[in-house]
């Protein structure tokens, strides 16, 4: 299938009526967070096929009104038609703004990173695949048509895991996603090249343009005011939460752009160019910059403010990060630093807050977590320490003891600042603090950063809002993760410095189509460890012992691990949704005993516990969903109960295995013996289940849960159905258990629990979730077994048993790390 | 995985069932192994000491070629492992310390369908083809109790402690005391703990519950160590029991006897202790060896139990710390015992 | 109403006491059950509660440095830090003054390993600890062939069996620790420190901390708790025993749990943590007392863990979101 055949395919849905009105009405739209008003009274309309830009500084509320435009937020007060038709917003959802025809390609990106490229396709519109059994080939090839009608020649394998994409990559599958979607009406793009590179931007483009063409309204933000100049029939422009803008693009030039953007801030630019008419002396040279970050060596001086300008990718926040660490002592290549810094990120969520303290703790936190350990610590005295460096941030004396989350973005970054003036210090590291913050409070800020320079500290700033570097000293024009111009004093204009940033883009080289990643055995060396070690270990075995490699050895070393494979394989599924199930081997051991006791003398009645003690596992799941509560205290709970239940049942040991059963566990099946099928039918069941649907809807939520759930995936149902699967697993181990002895045992399935846990280690499954690999964690689970058969053999006492299999965890995990490594 | 992995799977797969070769011919003195589900208190020790005694002996005088001892974590899996390697070893017996009542058949059934002669004993397993030697628990733990419910005046408070929870011994002795206790109505259980045949498990268990209850007259106790336990909540608890300690079950252990004796020397304390008899080790192997001979043996045996009482109770005076009562059984004892029923 | 919800509110706020409640509401049922009404009803328990509590607030440190981090090792530094101060101390007060730096030692060396593993080569917690427990378990059974000695060293004795006005030493031990844990927590650098970084390591890293000294100290602490632990068992109990710290590695999560630290890190109360150990050896003892089968006694410690978590959980959860 050829590209113009794929564009064309792919760019013709149905035109739209001719007498269609606006494809989307908003009427005074409110929103606020608190004390914050993020959208006040937003009304516009767009039409069919309109490419719409909005622009705003960070802050503007852009991002909110997307996400009350994606269904993720609801707004306080207005109105919104789409198609003409209202939306109700009681019943408004992410689902149901797809359902209307609105997509969303979100700035942070999100994808399951585990999953295939096809499988994420799938995730987001599983209905696109029909209902056949090749599901995967019909979302490869999905996922194949629309990333070629976008990007043409972008050599992306839909077979590959999301997360070994380079983040360009990554972008390019998020949108071709979004636009894969035939319901389609409105396409919202947040930021949407960003990741990419001159030659996908150019593709995207002129994707947008088609997709107009063709009746689609499209929505995008961008910072890049030049390319929206360029492709955006109308722009819109927000500014601290209303519309202060709404023209067509040939009405606004781009500086006219940033005025109406800026706004205030345009006022504030004339005294912030007075202001900074006071000249600062620069101190002692606190660090030394060379390659790689910059090709003549830089010297930073106390006293200076430096600017790290240029466009977004260029690794700015990197460099921040090794300075950062060359203070606290390690060794940076390209950095030397002879002071302390302190650190203020404007991801205030992720990197910075500690949301379980209030204000006063997340201030004095830098000056604690840099003191002594054994300081000791007085509340009082934290107070009156803290109190002028909370003022001076002009952060009320009343909020300083509230939590830290009721705060508004802009005063949590406040504390933030605050926290670093008030370590000793000598550097202050800026990562875009002002980002989302009102401009109100971004005043205090310049004056804040101005005082600490004048106080004679450097500080260190990386903004993404390019009037903030009129601030600065010197700065550094970075890209491509170095410094490659610096700009000083009248040169560093706004104007200058953006100018300079698009040449250094325009003149970059050439962008080559990112190739695929290598498959050769170093991509599958670590999926086959668990395979190899099985096989070694039991071609020791086999060479020790003659007899082992025999069926009838195969059987008698196999029939120990049956019950293991299970309980694994179902230990597999709840470490996928990343969470552990500590109440797994127990629910084998209630099986074995409901199995033996029960099940022969009244079947149905043995049945219908079953499925009751399944079921009850399922609601498991429920539970931790519905309370939130951690899956391993609720599945350690449940351990007691299931062998509670069990012991209450029966006792003592005994019991009989129902004569089907026992037929089974002594069977062969073309000559091979029942333990070898029953292993190989675990592995296949558990494969089948991973490679359907469901096993990608699983393994996304244990990637990604909240993209899963914005996506309109159910995370309660998710839950219930991948311990439902575990809980099968584990019923069928105490089958097997059951079959094997002819009798049951309650507490002989409580060992099984942590070996599983193991097992899954071994076979390759992260703790972290997201993956799922039947035949590693199989294979590992007969490694386990297997250890102490060839300890036996070697004539080693099993007291060294145990630490052979702590040594084979420790040893299979360095070896995928040293593995992971290498290929990095 | 792509098929370039798949491929290597087949391979190796293919290679190890084309390495199917029939079993070697077996030596001419036999070779007798020793399968124990847990080596984890001094009664086991004794028990693997008194095997290895005997298997050295014989070994010594030819009757065997060679004796193999594997001993577990106490886990069913892992005595699971040991027996297929003994299997696969081709032994020609194994003498087996069970894990679990029912949990081993299956691998017990493969290894006499194997040629390989099974004797389960002290924690015998239900497997129809394997010997078992057995204590009488139930007969045993009925004597002590009533003896000591008799000596109590039948009437008063007492304590049970249980054994391993869950397991066969712990279920027949506790329905065997519980039996006795029934017929005297004025005995009273004022609680029932689990300690586990283990005396720290045991003294935890009691210590916790003993501030609730009303004056306690004697403790009916399981052995492997718990009396010895039981004695010291007491001792520690002091109180009304500072120089009157009920009368406790014993179970062989040689703390409690020095204990005891100490006890009776200062006010005349007085107790029973049976136990069972770690020196069965010792006895099934003999056993086995002449069953492996050709001697003709019933499926079920019973092994005594030792008694000591305040009559022989100086003869233990001399114990090592850290032991339990049992003689040491040859296999003279065994023939005459054992082998030509009971 | 209102002062319903206010109270609610405390109540959540102060976590450790959704197990002291649990632990009047049991007393009244002891006391119901066998018609004695008394301080001295709980001190039985006191005992075994004090151990719990002391490898519980080692338990609680692994657990409060965040990320899911949990310390599997505890029962085995236990059983085999048992094992060595018999052997070692051979019954006397001047062999015990040998042994102790021996038993520091199991205790620290594991706790280090421990740190090395899950810091340096990034391998989960959960794994690395259940591995390092198992080399030493092996450790411990090989120990366990050369045992032989019962002998307790005296000084040992008197503090793990002995009482002063009745109350268990050991109990003022674990609420001496206790106490000192609080403060180590709520009024030193290192404490607030490491509750930053149980809730945001990367944030505490940023901020200056030094996660990594942070995070191998509380492991160090846990692994040290529990070999003096271990110590004191032997002590109290005459002997060292295979098995013997088995039962402290799921009850120590309980405790921790139930007494309100969050399994997530990022916040820990001593106290709770002592509460919940009290808790759930009173839930076994009433019990007993009371008569209920086995199977029901394991029925309801299961119940009660996730009763009690469903109640409080959702509102950690949402702070910790």
């Amino acid at each position: 299938m050829n590209a113009p055949d794929a564009r064309a395919a792919v760019a013709a849905p149905p035109p739209p009526p001719a007498a269609a009105g606006p494809v989307l009405v908003l009427s005074a739209i409110t929103k606020s967070y608190g004390p914050t008003i993020a959208n006040q009274a937003l009304s516009f309309a767009i039409a069919p096929g309109e490419v719409v830009g909005l622009i705003g500084a960070n802050g503007a509320g852009k991002s909110t009104l997307m996400r009350i435009l994606a269904g993720v937020a609801l707004p306080d007060g207005g109105r919104i038609e789409v198609a003409g038709a209202e939306v109700d917003f009681a019943r408004f959802s992410p689902q149901r703004a797809r359902e209307s025809g609105i997509r969303i390609v979100h700035q942070e990106l999100s994808l399951c990173g585990s999953l295939t490229v096809a499988e994420n396709f799938y995730v987001e519109q599983p209905t696109a695949g029909g209902r056949s059994v090749l599901w995967h080939r019909r979302f490869e090839a999905l996922a194949r048509t629309h990333l070629e009608a976008i990007f043409p020649g972008n050599g992306i394998d839909p077979r590959a895991p999301v997360g070994t994409l380079a983040i360009a990559q990554r972008q390019m599958v998020e949108i071709a996603r979004a636009s894969a979607d035939p319901r389609l009406r409105i396409l919202i793009l947040d930021e949407p090249t960003s990741a990419l590179d001159v030659r996908r931007s150019e593709d995207l483009q002129r994707f947008i343009a088609a997709r107009a063409k063709a009746g689609v309204a499209v929505i995008f933000i961008s910072h890049k005011l030049h390319e929206v100049a360029a492709l955006a029939g109308r722009i819109l422009v927000m500014r601290n939460g209303r519309l202060v803008r709404d023209a067509a693009a040939t009405a606004l030039a781009v500086p006219q752009m940033v005025e109406a953007m800026a706004g205030e801030a345009a006022a504030t630019l004339a005294t912030v160019q007075a202001a900074s008419g006071v000249a600062r002396t620069p101190g002692a040279v606190l660090a030394e910059i060379s390659p790689p970050f910059a090709a003549t060596p830089l010297r930073l001086a106390g006293g200076e403010i430096i600017g790290l300008a240029g466009l977004e990718g260029s690794g700015q926040p990197e460099f921040l990060r090794a300075l950062h660490a060359a203070a606290g002592g390690q060794a940076r290549a390209g950095v030397r630093c002879r002071a302390r810094a302190a650190y203020v990120s404007g991801d205030r969520r992720g990197e910075g807050v500690f949301p379980l303290w209030n204000v006063l703790a997340n201030a004095t936190i830098g000056r604690i977590a840099t003191g002594r350990a054994l300081a000791w610590l007085n509340p009082a005295a934290e107070y009156t320490a803290a109190r002028p460096w909370l003022d001076s941030v002009q952060l009320p004396p009343e909020r300083q003891g509230a939590p830290i989350l009721s705060l508004s973005g802009g005063n949590q970054q406040k504390v933030l600042m605050a926290r670093a003036l008030m370590t000793d210090a000598e550097i202050i590291l800026l990562d875009d603090p002002t980002r989302g913050v009102d401009v109100a409070v971004k005043q205090e800020f310049y004056r804040l950063i101005r005082a600490a320079a004048g106080a004679g500290k450097l500080v260190v700033w990386y903004s993404s809002e390019t009037i903030e570097f009129l601030e600065c000293d010197r700065v550094l024009l970075f890209h491509e993760g170095e410094v490659r111009r610096t700009l000083e004093g009248a040169a560093a204009s706004e104007d200058a410095i953006l100018s300079a940033a698009f040449a250094e883009r325009v003149g970059a080289r050439a962008a080559h189509a990112p190739g695929r990643r290598g498959r050769g055995l170093g991509g599958h060396l670590p999926k086959l460890v668990p395979a190899i070690v099985l096989a070694l270990l039991f071609a020791l075995i086999a060479a020790l012992n003659r007899n082992a490699a025999s069926l009838f050895g195969l059987d008698l070393l196999a029939g120990a691990a049956v019950p293991l494979v299970f309980v694994a394989c179902g230990q597999m599924f709840v470490v996928g949704g990343s969470e552990i199930d500590l109440g797994v081997g127990a629910f084998a051991g209630l099986a074995n005993v409901l199995s033996a006791t029960v099940l022969p003398a009244r079947p149905a009645l043995g049945l219908l516990t079953l499925a009751l003690a399944l079921g009850g596992y399922a609601l498991l799941g429920l539970l931790m969903q519905a309370r939130a509560i951690p899956a391993i205290v609720v599945t350690l709970g449940a351990s007691f109960i299931w062998a509670g239940i069990g012991y209450a049942l029966q006792p003592t040991p005994g019991g009989s295995a129902p004569a089907w059963l026992a037929a089974l566990a002594s069977g062969h099946v073309l000559g091979v013996p029942a333990s070898i099928v029953s292993i190989l039918a675990a592995a296949a069941v558990a494969a089948l289940l991973n490679g359907a649907r469901l096993g990608a809807v699983l393994r996304g939520f244990g990637a990604n849960p909240r993209a899963m759930v914005q996506g309109g995936w159910s995370a309660r149902y998710g839950a219930m159905l991948r311990y439902a699967i575990a809980g099968a697993f584990a019923l069928t181990a105490g089958l097997a258990m059951t079959a094997i002895n002819t009798a049951s045992d309650i507490n002989a399935g409580g060992s099984y629990t942590l070996l599983s846990i193991a097992s899954v280690v071994v076979g390759g499954c992260a703790l972290a979730g997201g993956e799922i690999a039947p035949l590693g964690v199989v294979c590992g689970a007969l490694s386990l077994s297997l250890i102490g058969s060839l300890l036996g053999f070697l004539d080693v006492s099993t007291d060294y048993n145990a630490a052979v299999q702590g040594g084979l965890l420790i040893g299979i995990l360095m070896l995928r790390q040293a593995l992971a490594w290498r290929r990095r | 995985m792509a098929a370039f992995s798949r491929r290597w799977l087949l391979a190796l797969t293919a290679a190890t069932l084309a390495l199917a070769a029939p079993p070697p011919a077996r030596a001419a003195a036999p070779v007798i192994a020793l399968s124990n589900a847990y080596y984890g208190n001094t009664w086991r020790h004794q028990m693997v000491e008194a095997f290895q005694a005997a298997a050295m002996a014989a070994k010594k005088q030819g009757l065997i070629s060679n004796y193999i001892i594997l001993n577990g974590d106490g886990s069913v899996a892992q005595q699971m492992a040991q027996m297929s390697d003994l299997i696969l070893k081709h032994v020609n017996a194994i003498v087996i310390d069970s894990a679990s009542n029912t949990a081993l058949n299956g691998i017990i059934a493969k290894a006499c369908a194997a040629g390989i002669t099974v004797l389960a004993f002290d924690s015998i397993v239900s497997a129809p083809c394997s010997y078992k030697l057995n204590f009488d628990f139930t007969g045993y733990q009925a004597t002590m109790t009533k003896w000591i419910l008799d000596k109590i005046g039948g009437k008063g408070n007492i304590v049970v402690v249980r054994g391993v929870k869950g397991s066969a011994p712990d279920h027949d002795m506790y329905a065997s005391q519980m039996a006795v206790v029934k017929k005297y109505p004025a005995v009273k259980v004022a609680a029932t703990v689990y300690g586990q045949a283990t005396g720290s498990v045991a003294q935890a268990a009691v210590s916790n519950v003993l501030p609730s209850l009303p004056h306690i007259a004697a403790v009916l106790a399981q052995g492997g160590g718990d009396d010895y336990g039981i004695a010291q909540a007491f001792v520690q608890y002091g109180g009304s029991y500072a120089n009157k300690p009920p009368i406790i079950a014993g179970g062989g252990s040689s703390n409690f006897i020095h204990w005891w004796a100490a006890e009776a020397k200062k006010n005349g304390y007085t107790t029973i202790s049976m136990n069972t008899t770690p020196g069965i080790g010792g006895a099934a192997f003999w056993l086995t060896l002449d069953i492996l001979k050709g001697a003709k043996a019933p499926n079920y045996m019973v092994m005594p139990v030792a008694t000591v009482t305040a009559k022989n109770l100086a003869q233990f005076a001399s114990m090592k710390p850290g032991t339990i009562v049992s003689p040491t059984y040859t296999n003279a004892w065994v023939k005459a015992h054992l082998l030509h029923g009971k | 109403m209102a002062a319903a919800m206010s109270a609610l509110a405390w109540l959540r706020a102060n976590r450790w006491s959704f197990s002291a409640i649990g632990i009047l509401l049991l007393w009244l049922v002891l006391a119901i059950t066998t018609a004695r009404f008394s301080l001295q009803s709980l001190s039985g328990v006191a005992a075994s509660a004090a151990f719990l509590a002391v490898v519980a607030t080692g338990q609680m440190f692994a657990v409060a440095t965040g990320g899911g981090n949990i310390d599997l090792s505890i029962p085995s530094v236990i059983t085999l830090s048992a094992y060595a101060t018999m052997i070692l101390s051979r019954g006397t007060d001047a062999g015990l003054i040998l042994a102790l730096p021996a038993i520091a030692a199991i205790g620290i060396v594991t706790g280090a390993a421990n740190a090395f593993l899950i810091l340096k080569l990034r391998i989960p917690a959960i794994i690395a600890t259940l591995a390092v427990g198992y080399v030493l378990d092996t450790a411990t059974l090989l120990t366990n062939r050369r045992f032989t000695t019962f002998a307790v060293s005296p000084a040992l004795h008197a503090l793990a069996v002995g009482r002063v006005f009745g109350v268990p030493i050991i109990l003022l031990l674990a609420t001496g620790l206790a106490a000192c844990a609080s403060l180590l927590i709520r009024r030193t650098g290192y404490g607030r420190t490491l509750m930053a970084v149980g809730q945001n390591a990367v944030a505490a890293r940023l901020a200056g901390a030094r996660v990594a000294r942070v995070t191998a100290a509380a492991f160090l602490l846990s692994g040290l708790l529990a070999s003096l632990d271990g110590a004191l068992l032997s002590a109290h109990a005459g002997g060292a025993f295979l098995e013997m710290g088995r039962p402290y590695l799921l009850q120590s999560v309980g405790a921790v749990v139930v007494g309100g630290t969050p399994i997530f890190g990022g916040s820990a109360t001593p106290l709770g943590t002592l509460s919940g150990a009290v808790f759930l050896i009173l839930i076994v003892t009433t019990m007993q007392i009371a008569g209920l089968p086995g199977g029901i006694q394991d029925m309801v410690q299961g119940g009660v863990i996730i009763a009690v978590l469903a109640a409080a959980g959702s509102g950690l959860s949402r702070r910790t979101a």
